[in-house]
């Protein structure tokens, strides 16, 4: 509680301190996008039985207000396959260029990718694994990827940026109303993040906390590369004992409009083992009698981001996901299953500023028929 | 095996041909402006594509200059821009002629 009012004092000090900018002309700026995708199964007639195929829309607007060089506020709402969300509602205090305080409705830093998780900042139709957000195939038994993209919650976030000559030194720290579940969890329960169960509150009464740091190097006129380093740890159920810890790495290599991006997470996750473990789980206990009440779930993806003709760029990726460790006596997984995919993709600037995104991707999944999957969609900003 | 190679073969045909491709269309649509304007656009093509498409750019609703001047500010402290404090004005250089053409720039 001392460190919460410490934190608000500290926030209102440098609303006082950046507000004080007597010349400041507020500015105010609406942008969107929105995405039309169609996802085709080739390899499966009934997919729906295990992904959103067919059309889905992705639409996002948002309307951001400068008052002067300090003090900035963002809010973003989006709808997808999950209705009308509220992805953004923050103020930005910004004291200087190395220290911004960050408060209400965020993705907290973590990772490269969700910097570019809006549709029309990315040029494939669907995320990598590890961010997936229900676009995978076989989404429910992997329960979506490891920290699906744009993760929104509610909370503070402390950031800043430094230049060092050539290189740039970033770092955030947040504390954030955290994953959520239900009773007796395995996993995360996405839907809590957003359903009318539980709309936007916490739900254990303590924040999950997390920290980045990354630093961007220019090696040339138009080249660079950036390496950063991720951790998020907190509760996920009702009673604030079931931890987990996620970590992450991630490489942008950037040679003129060509980039090479590579990321890693990794998620450690404690499970509810319940009352009759022999009963609800797939796997008995070790040789000590013990089960194993952890599950450990990897991702990557390794991509190449490459403009080979006029409004023409490609994208080869190859990425995965791998999770180890007990499940549901109902759960077609097994205590080691992975799913590997390979993705090639081409977008094609159409008219103005639209792209047509068109992607085939082949999965290989280690316990499920292998499919191959076709992406076909169009997405603009606005 | 068959799918990884099928993978790896159009991964290669890619980089064949992107290795040729040299067209962008920030510095495309500033064609026929000032080499250095051209430059400016060329150095704003890099660092804007870093954590967006550059769509974005040529779509913004830019209504007057300090739009672009509060809008550039703001893309340099997301995290990894790699917009240098002094590349602000490389870039707004770019961005101002490319929306108002050469009088704003000139007047700024």
């Amino acid at each position: 509680m001392k460190t919460l009012a410490f934190l608000i004092v500290l926030v209102l000090a440098a609303a006082a301190y950046a507000g004080d900018d007597k010349d400041a002309k507020p500015s105010r700026n609406f942008a969107g996008s929105v995405q039309l995708d169609y996802l085709a199964v080739p390899t499966d007639r009934h997919a729906h039985a295990i992904a959103f195929d067919g059309a889905t829309v992705e639409l996002s607007m948002k309307l951001t207000q400068d008052f002067g060089d300090s003090v900035t506020s963002s809010v973003k709402v989006c709808v997808a396959c999950h209705g009308l969300e509220v992805g953004m509602a923050y103020f930005d205090v910004r004291t200087a260029d190395e220290l911004d305080f960050r408060v209400g409705r965020f993705t907290p830093s973590f990772g490269s990718f969700p910097l570019r998780s809006d549709p029309a900042n990315h040029r494939t139709s669907d995320k990598p694994l590890p961010y997936d957000m229900g676009r995978m195939l076989h989404f429910r038994d992997f329960d979506e990827g490891i920290l699906p993209a744009p993760w929104v919650d509610n909370g503070l976030e402390i950031n800043g940026t430094h230049f060092f000559g050539h290189a740039q030194l970033d770092y955030a720290a947040y504390a954030i109303s955290g994953p959520k579940a239900g009773q007796q969890p395995t996993d995360f329960d996405y839907t809590l993040s957003r359903s009318p169960e539980r709309y936007y509150v916490d739900n254990n009464s303590e924040p999950t906390v997390g920290a980045r740091v990354a630093t961007t190097i220019e090696t040339g006129d138009t080249s660079s590369i950036e390496l950063g380093a991720s951790a998020m740890a907190g509760h996920y159920d009702p009673d604030a004992k079931l931890d987990f810890e996620i970590g992450g790495a991630d490489l942008v290599v950037q040679i003129g409009h060509a980039f090479l991006r590579a990321e890693y997470l990794v998620r450690r996750t404690r499970i509810a083992l319940g009352d009759d473990p022999a009963v609800r789980l797939k796997y008995g206990p070790n040789e000590a009698g013990v089960f194993d009440d952890h599950v450990l779930k990897e991702g990557f993806y390794g991509e190449l981001e490459l403009p080979i003709a006029d409004g023409v760029t490609f994208v080869g990726r190859w990425d995965g996901l791998r999770r180890r460790g007990n499940v549901l006596a109902t759960s077609e997984l097994r205590s080691d299953s992975v799913v590997l995919r390979y993705t090639a993709a081409f977008a094609f600037r159409v008219h103005g500023d639209l792209l047509l995104k068109m992607s085939t991707e082949l999965y290989d999944f280690s316990d499920f028929d292998d499919e191959a999957a076709i992406h076909l969609g169009l997405a603009g900003p606005f | 095996m068959r799918t990884r190679l099928a993978f790896l073969g159009t991964i290669a045909i890619a980089v064949a041909c992107g290795a040729t491709a040299e067209y962008e269309p920030l510095t495309a649509s500033v064609a026929g402006a000032p080499a250095d304007v051209r430059a400016a656009c060329e150095l704003a093509a890099v660092r804007c594509s870093h954590c967006h498409t550059l769509e974005r750019v040529l779509d913004a609703p830019a209504t007057d200059p300090s739009y672009w001047r509060t809008y550039v500010r703001r893309m340099r402290l997301t995290p990894g821009s790699g917009i240098r404090p002094d590349e602000e004005p490389t870039i707004l250089h770019c961005l101002i002629y490319r929306s108002f053409g050469p009088e704003a720039v000139s007047s700024r």
